[in-house]
């Protein structure tokens, strides 16, 4: 997580796609970045409402906007293949060459989802979530199905939460 | 204040602080003053105050030009604007937080040029 915002200190105003359910500590810790957060709980989106064009749908209401940052928590190890494919393609317009993400890969999958908030730069805070199927990609997979960004790094702290940095291609 | 049983179609302004319990449907702009959307009241409309607190259900954008608070039992649907912007826990939001207010929507990133003083992100790719 603190590598996420790497960078972003000096810019006048961040945009930030917080992926899941607003919360005010997160909020709290953008606040000094002057940002602007969209909250988009992408985990409503059925595989068949994916396939339909459900994610082109959400990210047509930001038409113009490119994020700086992407919080999708856990929710890129809880899609199908073709889910994450469609996300893929339907995040691509809203991506530029500095856009940086940062995704969860738990090493004890459970269907028991997640949901997080930043606390600090190295301080997630865990609480329960609606369940959601856990699907762990294997990296060379991911990045297969996940074409619209490259992980450059990752960080496996010692709750067994694999904490991995992406850029956009 | 705006009770619980009045329904309102049209834009409310004024000079003086107002709560709203009630229903309402329009514009609603306090620009000096304070806003409280009350746990019964339901607003379609967007806001405008130097203060606004939501307990109840706002469907529209909210401008705070000081803050805008959003207690456990708010439920929003639409951008808010302020330089601070408090959610608690349990308050229910989607749509955007814009606490820059004063700079105009970001519609293009600067050039990757532009970008070079920047720290490179680390290369390392993971087996």
């Amino acid at each position: 997580m603190p590598r996420v915002f790497d960078g972003f200190e000096d810019h006048d105003c961040i945009h930030v796609l917080d992926v899941g359910d607003a919360a005010s500590s997160t909020v709290e810790f953008l606040a000094p970045y002057r940002c602007k957060v969209f909250v988009m709980d992408l985990a409503d989106v059925s595989a068949a409402d994916a396939a339909a064009g459900a994610y082109v749908d959400l990210f047509n209401d930001y038409e113009g906007v490119l994020f700086d940052v992407i919080l999708f928590w856990d929710l890129l190890h809880r899609l199908d293949g073709d889910s994450l494919a469609a996300l893929s393609d339907a995040l691509r317009p809203c991506l530029y060459s500095q856009t940086k993400v940062h995704s969860i890969c738990h090493y004890a999958p459970s269907e028991a989802r997640e949901a997080y908030r930043i606390n600090g730069r190295d301080q997630l805070q865990v609480t329960n979530a609606k369940p959601m199927a856990y699907r762990p990609w294997s990296q060379a997979a991911f990045s297969r199905e996940f074409d619209c960004m490259r992980i450059v790094d990752d960080t496996l702290t010692p709750n067994g939460r694999l904490e991995l940095l992406l850029q956009a291609d | 204040m705006i009770g619980a049983t009045i329904n309102i179609k049209g834009d409310i302004t004024g000079e003086e602080n107002l709560t709203i319990e009630g229903n309402v449907e329009g514009q609603v702009r306090l620009p000096k003053h304070e806003l409280t959307i009350g746990a019964s009241g339901s607003v379609s409309a967007d806001l405008n105050a130097k203060v606004v607190h939501i307990d109840g259900t706002v469907t529209g954008d909210i401008t705070g030009t000081d803050s805008v608070v959003v207690s456990k039992t708010g439920r929003v649907q639409g951008n808010i604007v302020a330089p601070r912007v408090s959610l608690e826990d349990g308050a229910q939001f989607k749509g955007s937080i814009d606490m820059n207010p004063g700079t105009q929507q970001v519609e293009s990133k600067p050039q990757d040029a532009q970008l070079d003083n920047r720290q490179p992100a680390k290369t390392e790719a993971v087996a």
